[in-house]
């Protein structure tokens, strides 16, 4: 039997389940990069236990990974959209990556309104249709799906056709990189029949682990104009609760207490909206 | 080798315009016939998801026209006396026929045999809007009063409306047997007394739908020679049907009809457009998400939808294109490169 290291973000076990229900016939184990960073030599040294070595892009940047010893390497990049969540990002300031109410996710309306010391009553204001239409949100879908396309594409992963289906049954996003089963679940069939390898067709799927995270809610207004159901509602990380705009944007200020916001920034893919948000909430 | 498909547009094939786009991108809309700017009075009718249409125009931002507004009443007063739910207070005028019949009555004199139901509490209303006055009435003679007067305003719908949008919603109907007088409800389910002497069921065809709708609208430009008028097909369900078949198979038949005739008023006359809501809401692309979970009441997610494709098409100086397949990046495409994001330990401890 074929084995099979598969080496990735949090959407290892999604994906990983998903290769062994669409066909029995290899043998997986998931390592996730930070199983993979805290025992590297151990996986290093078995790299030529298995057949094929699929990977996320992100380990190649790490030196140590032997890339030219994996054998059969393939990447596959993660899904990263924001085209629900046009407000959600990763934050920084110089001391790194800062945590929020939902850990690693920011507001960029809330984020900048503390940059811009706006009062924490006046925040909730910029929550309307009329500013995410000025400040771009309803045109990140077409962008971010360009780009999703054309880097799956990259690696040689045609995921155009079955990206509209994603979207038959509600969000299949449940943050900017949290995607829904259905999503990881199609980029491991396509991954296989990419590579002629047969799948079983069934209705089964992997239970959805990235639900146990954290979750940003599909703000209303953007909801409305993508035919699906929203909310205020933030679903904590590792439990089965909410917090509402009013506690996320009261929680996220008091996270942002004591750091260096004037060299508050955000993730790349995020650049340009924080920007003209932060114009926005001057 | 040349065939007649050759040169179609995207729009007309099925795989580039339905299969490969997410459903809230379905926009069959093509070429609109006219402009609406947002000062022009747009009026409304038809059956129950014309309310949709005609609360959204209020709310972004048209010139929504109801000369029959309640403005001398309190908030509570017009919101249940059904002020504001249609240009006038007309109730839903479910059939072709019934919208015919009101023009001819507000403008021809036409008369109806039974003019006051009696309500079970004693009081009084109007046969052809039963509800729209949950008080009641008297008398009989203070409901043909209170309907003069609101075929004033009905006159003034027709008359001055810019843009008239019509909202067709089914083909079966109880009438009177002595006048063809058709009621939006069956005599006796909400007031009056049903017997088979004065009043009888019929299921409009298609062929009856498209003389009433084509007689309708001639008479309409007649005396409002300005007037463009929009038609849309409603994709709700029938609650019932009084026909010994399945009420999915009655709820396509009334559709097709009524579509069939829609299409035909549109072909006819060049200041008639049809709006495909209908499509919208039913299509299989968009998979009955914009239903309720009786399958039947339209959610408000299905009116966005309908609407933002009306604004992108009919509104004057405001037309945005359909959101472009390749619309420019924001972040262009790149080859991998590290943002240095990954979920952090404690986060992948959650999801492990």
């Amino acid at each position: 039997m074929e084995k099979w290291l598969v080496l990735f973000n949090c959407q290892t076990f999604g994906l990983t389940s998903s290769f062994n229900l669409l066909n029995s016939a290899y043998e997986t184990e998931a390592v996730d990069i930070w199983a993979y960073r805290n025992n590297k030599n151990h996986f290093n040294q078995r790299m030529s236990e298995f057949s094929r070595v699929i990977a996320h892009p992100e380990f190649l940047v790490d030196p140590e990974f032997p890339a030219e010893h994996a054998p059969n390497l393939t990447l596959i990049p993660s899904i990263y959209f924001s085209g629900y969540h046009p407000d959600c990002c990763y934050a920084f300031d110089s001391a790194g990556q800062m945590t929020s109410p939902l850990h690693a996710y920011h507001s960029l309306i809330v984020l900048a309104a503390y940059k811009n010391d706006v009062p924490l009553e006046q925040v909730r204001q910029f929550f309307n249709s009329a500013f995410f239409e000025k400040a771009g949100y309803f045109g990140v879908w077409a962008s971010d799906k360009a780009n999703t396309i054309a880097k799956f594409s990259q690696y040689g992963l045609d995921i155009t056709q079955r990206f509209s289906h994603w979207t038959k049954d509600g969000p299949f996003m449940h943050s900017i990189d949290h995607p829904a089963i259905i999503g990881v679940h199609d980029i491991a069939k396509i991954f296989m029949k990419t590579h002629s390898i047969a799948t079983y067709e069934t209705h089964i799927r992997p239970h959805d682990n990235l639900l146990q995270g954290p979750c940003f809610p599909v703000y209303p207004d953007i909801a409305d104009a993508l035919g699906v159901r929203g909310s205020y509602l933030f679903k904590l990380g590792g439990q089965y609760k909410y917090i509402d705009l009013d506690t996320f944007i009261a929680q996220s200020y008091l996270a942002y207490d004591g750091k260096d916001k004037m060299s508050f920034h955000v993730n790349h893919e995020c650049a340009a909206l924080f920007e003209r948000v932060l114009m926005m909430t001057r | 080798m040349a065939n007649p498909y050759s040169h179609s547009e995207p729009h007309q094939m099925w795989r580039r315009s339905v299969s490969r786009i997410e459903p809230h991108l379905l926009d069959p809309m093509v070429a609109p016939k006219f402009s609406v700017t947002r000062t022009m009075r747009v009026a409304t009718a038809g059956s129950c998801f014309a309310q949709h249409i005609a609360r959204k125009i209020g709310s972004i931002g048209f010139n929504y026209f109801v000369p029959e507004d309640g403005a001398h009443l309190s908030e509570t007063e017009r919101q249940t006396g059904q002020f504001g739910v249609f240009s006038a207070r007309y109730g839903n005028l479910y059939t072709v026929a019934q919208l015919l019949q009101l023009f001819e009555e507000a403008f021809e004199g036409r008369t109806r045999s039974e003019t006051a139901w009696l309500r079970q509490d004693g009081l009084y209303v109007d046969p052809y809007r039963p509800q729209v006055e949950p008080k009641g009435y008297a008398t009989p003679q203070a409901v043909v009063e209170a309907r003069q007067q609101h075929l004033h305003d009905v006159r003034r719908v027709f008359l001055e409306s810019e843009v008239f949008i019509f909202t067709l919603g089914l083909t079966e109907a109880w009438r009177s047997r002595h006048d063809g007088s058709v009621f939006p409800i069956a005599p006796g389910v909400v007031a009056g007394d049903f017997n088979s002497t004065d009043h009888e069921f019929h299921n409009y065809n298609a062929m009856e739908v498209q003389a009433d709708l084509t007689t309708f609208l001639g008479k309409l430009k007649a005396i409002n020679p300005d007037v463009s008028v929009l038609l849309t097909v409603s994709p709700v369900p029938l609650i019932a049907t009084y026909e010994k078949r399945h009420v999915v198979t009655s709820t396509v038949y009334s559709k097709s009809v009524l579509r069939v005739a829609a299409q035909a008023a549109t072909d006819a006359f060049d200041w008639v457009d049809y709006f495909p809501s209908f499509e919208i809401m039913t299509s299989g692309n968009t998979a009955g998400r914009y239903f309720e979970e009786d399958y039947r009441e339209v959610s408000s997610a299905g009116v966005a939808h309908a609407m933002r494709c009306f604004v992108r098409h009919y509104v004057d100086g405001s037309k945005q294109d359909a959101i472009p397949e390749a619309a420019a990046p924001l972040v262009a495409p790149r080859p991998y490169s590290s943002s240095g994001i990954i979920c952090d330990e404690e986060a992948i401890d959650q999801i492990r």
